[in-house]
């Protein structure tokens, strides 16, 4: 698949992916896990990221996969896009659509996904722009909280065991899922533009001051006993806020949030169907709907409270191996063939 | 294919919610409730919206009980002709034997629940529930709107704190603070609910002691969160004569200093004078003489106050926040409405007139 992109396109298009599902699943079970001191955790955490996007700067052109780990990447990007869409749905069904049939909401989600996938690449890599103004709405809309901050709640500094800071660091790993995909496209983007130095650095900072920013309101506006009672802090803070022109800004919120995660979705399967084309140029359409009905049917199978926490759990060992593991182990490889 | 997939898909959207919608001639809103009871025990009062024709609402009460509010709701709802919904509720009456129990525990439905509204507002009220959800001539108006606009009053006099259902659950899980939740009486003259004041809570139940609106007037000016308008009414005695002095709030900063077992509170208030038949204001040494009875008075009573949370082991004002984040130690020493009914805390009050609009 021939697609060139730009600098811009390339870093929205890895922000989305990086924060759409987990921008509302990560901050309850990373503070959970890190305690007080999470936001100084999400520091050393950012720094993390940083470096692993250096790494990936300085070795994308290593990163030549064969059919096997192909085949690798596109059950990982499965597993992901099935955890997503089970824990979407799953919130949906809890805050919005009760009595909705789930596989009607999926399905509904999925289409879009679908419709993308046959069209063109650019139809896929755009998409990511219809974003951008419902992200500003929805920072904006979290500065409404401002009267029920708390600042001592940051307070005492140094409170986290060492326990709590591996667990933390750990956790923190939900909010990189998706970086991988840096390695893949890197090559598409247009030669002429830089990205090594400022612009990365500008990336990083993008990311590391968004995610941070959810775990610092989080922390000033729930006390940990608060934020054990509840899963979704985000969602449940955009509730608490009271406005005259809509009874529940929450809905409207989780509405935008829905399509933040379709649109991850999207990427993620259009990520999938590019690495399944590199090895098999035939049949284009039939695997792009087999792959989509994966997409409708799998996450049927996960739709309960358990296998969501079991499936949120799982996914970051999950990326670890994909995120890191392998493309570590791929560059090696191919750095000491080449020498 | 690919025009009817996407003619499919915005169908497809337009049919969202079908199976989750909710009409109005199937449920009726319940903008006021009221409990009663134990663990175990609860009777739950629901007044709800009542059309008998297009142009007139009226209200109707149904009783039912159950081990936990919800099970009273569902008592209620076989006694009502259409669903009982309170997602609208504006305020929720809670009997002084209600919150003798952990409110986290009961109410944990209305503040979890995604479908209830977090901005209706919990009050405590003295004896018996049921004459408190009857409409009386005096209101003038239906039940529910008399007690949503008496708390606003009340919240914009700084008689009581601007605290709904989510704030209120938030203190509950604060172990820095403690909850004050509004109190009504029945008045005695009038035979209508009024605000009387705030009921203070010690860890997450009512303690059993109550403040009057003076001094819970005082509670949120400690806690620097008072409503729009905060007033004091003194009397300055003067060549034998007693002269009555209005002072109304216009700005002030707190600070407080804790050191080992003791705090010292700071307040430096900048107040204007809306009442003082006396007048000579324009002359610096009567204004001086004024600020410093004032400041006497005010110091005076935010002791008295303090005492009174300290015997209620309830720190509504939220010293223990600044204590856990900053003074581990003395944070450390037990549970914190033990440790800070005893320390030493010590208010100063220092008055300021700025203002004295047309009086001289």
């Amino acid at each position: 698949m021939n697609f060139n992109i730009s600098r811009g396109q390339f870093f929205l298009l890895l922000f989305i992916v990086q924060s759409g599902s987990s921008f509302f699943s990560f901050p309850s079970p990373f503070i959970n896990a890190a305690g007080r001191d999470a936001w100084l955790i999400f520091l050393v955490a950012g720094a993390f990221h940083y470096v692993m996007l250096l790494f990936y700067e300085q070795n994308y052109k290593h990163f030549k996969i064969g059919q096997i780990v192909g085949w690798l990447y596109k059950g990982y990007w499965l597993f992901v896009s099935i955890v997503y869409l089970a824990y979407v749905d799953y919130t949906l069904a809890v805050w919005g659509f009760p009595k909705t049939p789930q596989f009607i909401v999926i399905a509904v989600l999925v289409s879009v996904s679908l419709y993308a996938n046959l069209s063109r690449a650019e139809t896929v890599i755009n998409l990511s722009v219809l974003l951008i103004p419902l992200i500003l709405l929805f920072l904006v809309f979290l500065q409404f909280a401002w009267k029920d901050l708390v600042w001592t709640n940051l307070f005492p500094v140094g409170e986290s065991t060492s326990v709590e800071w591996t667990k933390g660091l750990l956790k923190a790993q939900l909010a990189f899922i998706g970086i991988e995909l840096y390695l893949f496209f890197r090559k598409h983007v247009d030669k002429k533009q830089k990205i090594k130095g400022r612009p990365l650095f500008v990336y990083q900072l993008v990311w590391f001051l968004f995610f941070f920013f959810s775990v610092v309101i989080i922390l000033l506006y729930f006390t940990p006993k608060g934020l054990e009672r509840i899963p979704e802090p985000l969602l449940f803070l955009l509730k608490a806020q009271e406005v005259t022109f809509v009874e529940r800004l929450d809905l409207f919120f989780l509405y935008i949030w829905t399509v933040w995660t379709i649109v991850t979705v999207t990427i993620i399967s259009f990520a999938a169907l590019y690495v399944h084309r590199l090895h098999s140029t035939k049949h284009d359409k039939r695997d792009t709907i087999i792959w989509h009905i994966l997409l409708v049917l799998l996450p049927m199978l996960f739709l309960s409270k358990q296998s969501m926490e079991q499936l949120n759990d799982l996914i970051i060992y999950v990326y670890l191996v994909f995120g890191l593991l392998v493309p570590v182990t791929v560059i090696i490889t191919n750095r000491r063939k080449r020498k | 294919m690919k025009k009817i997939l996407l003619v499919s898909i915005a169908c497809s959207l337009l049919l969202a919610g079908c199976w989750d919608e909710r009409l109005y001639k199937d449920i009726t809103i319940v903008p006021l409730m009221g409990y009663d009871g134990e663990p175990g025990k609860w009777t739950g009062y629901f007044t709800h919206a009542v059309v008998a024709n297009p142009d007139s609402i009226s209200f109707s009460t149904v009783e039912g009980s159950g081990v936990s509010i919800e099970e009273a709701r569902l008592d209620a709802n076989r006694k009502t002709s259409e669903s009982l919904d309170p997602t609208q509720v504006l305020v929720v009456l809670l009997s002084t034997k209600a919150v003798k129990t952990d409110l986290l525990e009961t109410f944990d439905i209305a503040y979890r629940m995604p479908r209830t509204r977090l901005s209706s507002r919990f009050v405590v009220v003295e004896g018996d529930l049921a004459p408190f959800m009857e409409k009386t001539e005096k209101m003038g108006k239906e039940v529910p709107d008399y007690y949503d606009e008496t708390l606003n009053t009340a919240i914009f006099a700084s008689i009581i704190p601007d605290e709904d259902i989510q704030l209120a659950v938030r203190l509950l899980l604060d172990e820095g603070i403690d909850l004050q939740l509004p109190y009504v009486k029945m008045s005695e003259t009038t035979g209508t609910p009024e605000v009387a004041g705030v009921a203070l809570f010690s860890d997450k139940v009512f303690s059993g002691h109550t403040l009057d609106t003076k001094e819970s007037t005082i509670i949120q000016i400690l806690k620097k969160k008072p409503g729009d308008e905060t007033m004091f009414t003194f009397e300055w005695e003067k060549e034998g004569k007693k002269y009555p002095v209005t002072v109304g709030l216009v700005k002030y900063n707190k600070k407080w200093n804790i050191k080992d077992s003791k705090i010292n509170a700071a307040y430096k208030m900048k107040v204007q004078v809306n009442e003082f038949a006396y007048n000579h204001l324009d002359e610096e040494k009567k204004r001086k003489e004024l600020e410093g009875f004032l400041s006497k008075e005010l110091t005076n009573d935010f002791n008295e106050v303090i005492k009174k949370l300290q015997e209620a082991k309830s720190d509504p004002v939220g010293f223990g926040r600044t204590v856990r984040a900053f003074h581990p130690h003395l944070w450390k020493k037990g549970k914190w409405q033990d440790t800070f009914s005893e320390l030493d805390i010590n208010v100063k009050v220092d008055v300021e007139i700025t203002r004295t609009g047309i009086i001289n």
